[in-house]
């Protein structure tokens, strides 16, 4: 039994990928790991439950949300754009990190994490909602429920969530335009 | 001469036709049916030996399914039933003497459930389901009085009733209940089992199948001519046939359909939309024998045998032919990771596509409405629990959802006719 491949061309942390054949019915996430080498996406419940493997896909009108990778095939992501943890951060020409994001560098002042396998899904989380507030500013006194709402997918089982919290707070108070009176 | 025979003859009738009109209009074809005896109150001893058969027979009616919020406080009303003439909204059923029906005696009570007429010979609306709980023995109203009259008094006044139902178009109800309101007796049959009896009992009355698997006329009466045979649409899904044939035909038996009615789940599906709440609220809840009586009545065919359960439809040639490939492809791109790429499921994460209803009913519109708006996280008995389905309105084209629901429906479902667009965008965006 021959497995049934298909042409997949996609756009994953700003490289162009494929057309490359890849089986039909291949989680996204073991494309990533196998196929990419992008191991930083997070295997963790392959329910579409704990989010960890939740990457960004930036939409044709630019606007970033979240997306599973463990219960959807590649090629539901063919012709998209995918940002992974990979692609966050800022890079040098060597490719080495250079400047994380204000959200990575929010997690870490806030020891946020602890195994770090969640990390991940909630940096995509954050960014989004920063990214969503940037658009639609939220209420002050509204900040923190819609962080709760923001993340509430998302599981940690180290940390309790405080610091997870605490942190897209610190980067939405500080990020101009994102919190009105 | 003959001109004015003509003409007093024409207003004899008119004068004949507006004085039955008011008789009716003032409920004169509307007597009480209450049993005798019920003006003596229950004495306390009554009471208490009534409660548990009252609380059993109240599940069974899911009263507090639309007597309570979800999240509410139970049986304090306020859940809005939306008709093309205004929205309704159900009461405090809590004995709450000022905001609940506190004040209401034991006759109050009966008249009620058997006519539909509350104190002050206040008609109620049809969404109060008294064409079904009509049925219900003397006995058995007594146990839910008492049963009722035991719960908390919550002090929440009722929520006004919008459009027309604002007007005083309550005493026009009885030219309603003139023609959709037979006086129905509990369901007998010759060498019947008392299972059966019991089940029909609760089928037919408090437990109101009807009210949403039997389809309503013109008048939104129920057409009990056609009972049980589905095809309204409640909440925007098709309400399906539960005839014995049908069940049998999609594979249930009696243990399957109690194991459906006391867990909500099956290998047909999962309870979901308003099924949901009776599964959850109400038959998951019951005992066990009264869940087994159901599912017997249920499956009881014309001839008086239980029907046996047939195999789930083989896939049609047309699921392999290449029109509907992109369909597969779709299916093994968002679907199959939870659903399974021979749609079986995985247990408590997403419930199998082969076999199940949603699939093989004729009409295609709970397949499409569930795939463009998704589930929410939903529990069942036993702490299981089925993770959201995400809805996929924003995330594939109505070419591709109509392809995809064309080759399940063809792959799983018996179902040859292709989807079109239209069908899928002709489904209204989720609330």
């Amino acid at each position: 039994m021959s497995i049934e491949k298909r042409l997949l061309t996609l756009t994953i942390n700003g490289q162009k990928v494929g057309p490359v054949d890849a089986p039909v019915g291949m989680p996204m996430i073991d494309f990533l790991h196998e196929h990419l080498d992008l191991t930083g996406t997070r295997f963790g419940c392959g329910q579409g439950i704990c989010h960890a493997c939740t990457v960004m896909e930036i939409q044709p009108d630019g606007i970033p949300i979240e997306t599973r990778t463990c219960i959807f095939d590649a090629h539901f992501f063919n012709g998209k754009t995918l940002i992974t943890i990979e692609g966050q951060a800022k890079r040098d020409e060597h490719g080495e990190v250079s400047d994380l994001t204000p959200i990575q560098q929010a997690f870490i002042e806030h020891f946020s994490f602890q195994c770090g396998y969640c990390t991940p899904g909630f940096v995509t989380a954050a960014t989004v909602f920063v990214e969503s507030l940037k658009r639609q500013p939220v209420k002050r006194a509204d900040l923190q429920s819609r962080i709760e709402t923001a993340l509430n997918d998302h599981i940690c089982r180290c940390t309790g969530y405080v610091r997870y919290y605490q942190a897209v707070q610190d980067v939405a108070l500080k990020t101009p335009g994102c919190v009105i009176d | 001469m003959k001109r004015n025979r003509l003409r007093n003859g024409l207003v004899s009738f008119i004068v004949v036709a507006v004085l039955l009109a008011l008789a009716v209009l003032l409920g004169v074809f509307r007597p009480s049916t209450v049993a005798p005896g019920v003006q003596q109150p229950l004495t306390d001893a009554q009471t208490r030996e009534l409660l548990p058969r009252g609380r059993e027979l109240a599940l069974a009616g899911n009263c507090m399914g639309c007597h309570s919020l979800p999240q509410g406080p139970r049986g304090a009303g306020g859940v809005p039933i939306d008709t093309p003439f205004g929205t309704l909204y159900s009461t405090n059923i809590t004995p709450d003497k000022t905001y609940g029906i506190g004040n209401y005696t034991r006759e109050d009570f009966h008249r009620v459930l058997r006519d539909g007429i509350a104190p002050g010979n206040r008609n109620l609306y049809p969404g109060m389901p008294f064409v079904f709980t009509h049925i219900t023995r003397p006995e058995d109203i007594d146990a839910l009085y008492a049963y009722i009259m035991s719960l908390p008094s919550i002090a929440e006044p009722n929520v006004a009733n919008t459009g027309v139902f604002r007007l005083p178009v309550r005493p026009f109800m009885n030219f309603w209940a003139l023609i959709n309101f037979p006086d129905r007796q509990p369901p007998v049959r010759e060498g019947a089992s008392e299972q059966w009896l019991r089940g029909a009992y609760l089928v037919e009355g408090l437990g109101h199948c009807g009210a949403c698997h039997t389809p309503r006329n013109v008048t939104m009466g129920v057409s009990f001519a056609r009972s049980l045979e589905g095809g309204d649409v409640v909440d925007g899904l098709v309400v399906p046939d539960i005839t014995a044939q049908t069940l049998a035909k999609r594979g249930f038996n009696t243990t399957s359909l109690s194991e459906y009615l006391s867990s909500g789940i099956s290998a047909q599906g999962t309870a979901f939309g308003s099924m949901y709440t009776v599964t959850h609220f109400s038959t998951s809840a019951m005992q066990a024998a009264d869940v087994d009586a159901i599912a017997s009545y249920l499956m009881t065919g014309k001839d008086g045998q239980l029907l046996k359960p047939e195999k789930a439809p083989e896939p049609l040639p047309a699921a392999s032919d290449t029109p509907l490939q992109r369909g597969r492809l779709s299916y093994f791109s968002a679907c199959a990771g939870c659903h399974g790429t021979n749609g079986e499921g995985i247990p408590n994460v997403a419930p199998p596509m082969n076999g199940n209803i949603a699939v093989v009913m004729d009409s295609p519109v709970n397949l499409l409405t569930i795939i463009l708006q998704g589930v929410p996280t939903q529990t069942f008995t036993g702490n299981q629990r089925m993770y959201a389905m995400p809805g996929f309105a924003d995330r594939m084209s109505a070419e591709e959802v109509a392809g995809l629901a064309s080759w399940m429906r063809a792959q799983w479902g018996g179902q040859g006719k292709a989807i079109t667009a239209e069908q899928v965008e002709a489904i209204a965006p989720a609330k």
